[in-house]
């Protein structure tokens, strides 16, 4: 059998799991609404049943009865109904996916990691991994199964089994002490969701392409692409394929995904374990109840386990839900998709600064070696690599800001009140009703005002990876300036420039180029201190005040969202590396 | 012309005296001692022990620390100490140190040739800056242990706020009394700064020696045993080389410090900061060590060392670690400077406690008195800054000592 197709078949059906995780596996539709009649209260006859799908599960539907009389229209218990779906089913779902996800990657990564990629394999690790992904799946549907069944006999028990006016059992706790009068009726119906087909046909490519029979002696992609024929997008994807460089960025992204889920989980763990939001939300209420304190803590969804909270976390995050602030009520995304820019444009801009100095700084540094360039040069990055972040923006701030001289503001990104954004409505709409004076007069104010907060900080951050860059730049063109090709093209008779920044630049280039990936963990992990210094509304000062409000979601996004740059940046990094330099071994 | 023949004839003369009397001029005597006795062994000790003495009197009673006898004590013992240290240190070199001349196998006597670690120091001496460097981490450490009987006032006494007439009080500027000024609580800025150095120093020092130990364990055991191993312990590297590293320090203090498990809570906050920096920072170490480790794994030494039976605990301890030991210095030593400022940069943004004494957090709570005072605020910052520069350049220039190769 080729080669390729085995290796395309596990390809599909990882995707394919992949797109089935990303497809919701529970679905909440309400059908119909509770009726409300006039009438008594305690009457048995004003008692009104309406029926619906509360909760679907890939094939599995629950169905659901809400009771209510009459009198009452049961807000409460109506809201919610559509606002909260049994934490059960949540955590089912989510186990089902954590479990299978695992079981991939336990495949795939036991094939990479004992065969060094997808060149050859071990018949070990083959059978090692099918068997542990098969009892995976067993394990979820099982487990599925049962769960499902249990709620079910519960459900049953608890609407059948009594009557009305005395059935006090909540379906969101399984709480007996809760009176919230709504009762669910549960049945399994046949009707399956298309997530549940793209599982399982995943699964089954999956399967084959692990035990299909292979001649690894073969080259990859000839029989393939001779049944496929000769065109040009074929032609490309065969070129593509058969590169060592797709292999290797497959291989790694393959192996980001369990470092996230492992970061993920080692913050989620401490940041649970930080304190009790709960109270600190309640402290400053007045007559606060241990009810209010119940209800709170479910609101949020920390009466759950540790693990159980990870799940819904993580299940949401990867469907692009990073959950609600706890202290404004805003969605994380929205928040951070704001903060994000603020940071980034300070972090860009501090960064464009410190190639542009720095590279000349280190190249020269590097030309005039052991004179008195070189060695302030080298002191000057030797001090500022020592210089603490934040005594040296104090510095800047002391002379510069109000304090002294009063040429640039040293807090904020904007004056208050801020000046109209460049992209709102307000600044668009002048601009398309031809008023242009007043478009440029509004732009401007905005960019100055911009730039004008910018200065400072961006020196400060600039100031700091200068340091770094100016240190390496100057080593890699000394080691590169000492190298036979300088000599071959000086003996040539090429003039001292060309030599410098033709011959010797290009390679100096090439560890720069790579850190670039590096720089992006340094800088993001190190915005907190100068953000916080300058009162900047990025991520980083905005994760310190989270920090201190105990605000769960908000941290974890931020964290998440760092990782996930870093990881991105590394990654890229690596490959750029590989791209530039041919001598690297894949 | 004249003035010097006088003199000249007068040199001659008092030579000529000498040797017909076999007597030297009293003021030749003297030099002649000094100048000899200066490399006599224990005369070496009697000047330093004066000059010790005589240096500390002077830093107590200027300091106006307390009683003058309790100064007297002070210097006393203080100096005893250091005699004590030297004479060991002599004793020490004097018996460690192999004779320097050798018999050879011809018969011949021969210079032994340098060690590894002669030459090191030999290298390390030529360099006018690591000396100078070497000798400010050891001050800074002196000032780090002795920093008590140095401080002229309680660092976390207030001065009354009558002692504004002379100098104290609250939000004071520099004076003489007083050479830091006062805080807002009226805490004396000089003594804090000194009494700083101890958080600082320790967090570093131990917070590298943590990560070190870790990052040089795990990379041996990933280079010695590949397989599934180096698999292992590499993806866990990666993992951490991945964490934004303030971010995530950031939370584990504050989990640590702040979170719901009591027993976490009662640890000092300086071992919070050291633990929390160690575990975080050993992953670029353990990359390091794991590359080296698996360069030399493959050399004849360490294959001759395997046929003869060595253990493979024995191999790496003994053949393997030994010979990859210069880089780990080096990284140490800049793991110190760094983690002086990790720890300075989370007391700054707030996650210090109180109670501890530390450079970052005072810049913190000197930011609010920036315009009346900004000594309190330029002075702890200035002083993180000498440290960390001090270990940077000490790193360097035990780089360069260490494999000159690297130089450049």
């Amino acid at each position: 059998m080729d080669k390729s197709v085995a290796i395309s078949l596990k390809i599909v059906g990882f995707l394919l799991l992949l797109v089935s995780a990303f497809i919701p596996l529970y679905s909440i539709n309400f059908d119909s609404q509770p009726a409300s009649i006039a009438g008594t209260h305690n009457d048995p006859a004003n008692l009104v049943g309406t029926n619906g799908t509360l909760v679907r599960v890939l094939g599995f539907r629950i169905e659901y009865k809400v009771l209510s009389f009459s009198s009452v229209t049961n807000k409460t218990s109506e809201n919610l109904l559509s606002s909260e779906v049994p934490s059960s089913i949540v955590i089912l779902s989510a186990a089902i996916w954590f479990i299978l996800i695992f079981a991939i990657l336990a495949t795939v990564l036991g094939q990479v990691f004992q065969s060094g990629g997808f060149k050859s394999r071990g018949t070990v690790a083959d059978i090692a991994a099918a068997i542990l992904f098969l009892c995976g799946l067993i394990a979820s549907i099982i487990s599925m199964n049962r769960t499902i069944f249990i709620a079910a006999e519960r459900y049953q028990a608890a609407v059948t089994g009594q009557s009305a006016s005395t059935i006090n059992l909540n379906p969101i706790t399984f709480n007996p002490n809760d009176n919230t009068p709504s009762y669910f009726d549960i049945g399994l119906a046949g009707s399956i969701s298309p997530g549940f087909y793209i599982y399982i046909i995943g699964i089954l490519i999956l399967v084959t392409g692990i035990f299909l029979p292979v001649d690894w002696q073969k080259t990859a992609g000839t029989e393939m692409g001779r049944r496929l024929g000769e065109n040009t997008v074929v032609r490309w994807i065969k070129t593509v394929a058969g590169l060592r460089l797709t292999t290797y960025i497959t291989r790694r992204l393959l192996t980001l995904i369990p470092l996230f889920i492992a970061i993920c989980v080692m913050t989620f763990v401490m940041v649970s374990g930080m304190g009790d939001p709960v109270s600190l939300m309640l402290l400053g209420k007045q007559r606060a109840t241990e009810q209010d304190r119940i209800n709170l803590t479910r609101k949020l969804g920390l009466d759950q386990p540790v693990y159980v909270q990870f799940m819904m976390w993580f299940y949401n995050l990867i469907q692009g839900d990073m959950g609600q602030s706890f202290t404004s009520g805003q969605p994380i995304n929205s928040i951070i998709g704001g903060l994000i820019w603020e940071t980034l444009k300070l972090q860009l801009a501090a960064y464009v600064i410190a190639l542009v100095t720095s590279i000349p700084l280190g190249v020269i540094a590097a030309k005039n070696q052991n004179t008195w360039i070189d060695s302030s040069a080298s002191a000057f990055a030797l001090l500022a690599q020592s210089m603490p972040i934040f005594v040296f923006g104090l510095l800047l701030i002391y002379i510069f800001s109000g304090y002294g001289l009063g040429w640039f503001p040293a807090a904020k990104a904007h004056k208050v009140p801020a000046p109209t954004p460049v992209f709102s409505s307000e600044t668009v709409g002048l601009f398309f009703s031809g008023q242009m004076g007043a478009w440029w007069a509004s732009v401007s104010e905005r960019l100055l005002d911009s730039i004008m907060h910018m200065v400072l900080p961006t020196i400060t951050l600039a100031f700091n990876f200068m340091a770094l860059y100016t240190r390496l730049v100057r080593s890699s063109m000394l080691e590169v300036l000492r190298q036979d090709f300088i000599l071959a093209a000086r003996a040539n008779g090429l003039s001292e420039r060309v030599v410098t920044w033709k011959h010797a630049f290009r390679n100096t280039l090439i560890p720069v180029v790579t850190f670039v990936g590096l720089f992006l963990a340094t800088a993001l992990a190190g915005a907190p201190i100068t953000e916080t210094l300058f009162t900047w509304p990025g991520l980083g000062y905005k994760y310190i005040v989270a920090i201190g409000f105990l605000d769960f979601p908000m941290i974890l996004g931020t964290t998440a969202i760092l990782t996930i740059l870093i990881l991105i940046g590394n990654l890229v990094t690596d490959i750029v590396y590989v791209a530039v330099d041919p001598r690297i071994e894949l | 012309m004249q003035k010097t023949a006088k003199q000249k004839g007068s040199f001659s003369r008092r030579l000529d005296s000498y040797m017909k009397e076999k007597r030297l001029p009293k003021s030749m005597t003297w030099a002649g001692v000094l100048a000899v006795g200066w490399k006599h062994f224990y005369f070496n000790f009697i000047i330093e022990f004066l000059v010790a003495l005589i240096g500390l009197f002077l830093v107590l009673v200027f300091t106006n620390n307390q009683a003058i006898y309790w100064n007297i004590l002070y210097a006393v013992v203080f100096s005893v100490v250091w005699i004590g240290l030297r004479i060991g240190w002599n004793y020490i070199r004097k018996t460690a140190t192999k004779q320097e001349i050798i018999i050879a196998k011809d018969g011949t006597l021969r210079e032994r040739s340098p060690s590894q670690w002669t030459l090191v120091w030999r290298r390390y001496k030529k360099n006018r800056i690591a000396v100078l460097s070497g000798a400010i981490v050891i001050l800074v450490t002196i000032i780090a242990i002795a920093y008590p009987i140095l401080m002229p006032f309680s660092p976390v006494g207030t001065t009354p706020l009558f002692d504004a007439w002379n100098g104290g009080g609250s939000l004071s500027n520099p004076n003489l009394k007083y050479p830091g000024g006062t805080d807002v609580l009226g805490r004396d800025e000089f003594s804090r700064i000194l009494a700083g150095s101890e958080v600082s120093l320790t967090v570093g020092l131990f917070s590298s020696f943590l990560s070190a130990i870790i990052g040089v364990a795990l990379g041996a055991l990933a280079g010695y045993y590949r397989g599934w191993t180096e698999e292992i312990i590499m993806r866990l590297t990666d993992m951490f080389l991945a964490l934004p590293f303030l971010v995530i320090a950031i939370l584990a203090v504050s989990f640590i410090r702040r979170g719901r498990l009591a027993f976490l809570r009662q640890i000092p906050q300086s071992v919070v900061i050291i633990i929390v920096l160690g575990v975080f920072g050993w992953a670029g170490l353990c990359r390091l060590v794991n590359a080296n480790t698996k360069q030399i794994y493959n050399l004849d030494y360490v294959n001759a060392a395997r046929v003869l039976g060595a253990s493979n605990s024995r191999i790496i301890l003994v053949h393997i670690l030994p010979n990859i030991l210069a880089p780990i210095i080096v990284i140490v030593t800049l793991g110190i400077a760094g983690g002086i400022l990790a720890e300075a940069g989370l007391t700054f943004l707030g996650l210090g406690s109180p109670t501890t004494i530390s450079w970052g957090q005072m810049v913190n709570e000197a930011q609010t008195n920036l315009k009346t005072n900004p000594e309190l605020a330029l002075l702890p910052g200035f002083a993180i800054f000498f440290v960390v520069l001090a270990f940077n350049l000490l790193g360097d220039a035990l780089r360069d000592a260490l494999d000159p190769r690297l130089r450049e």
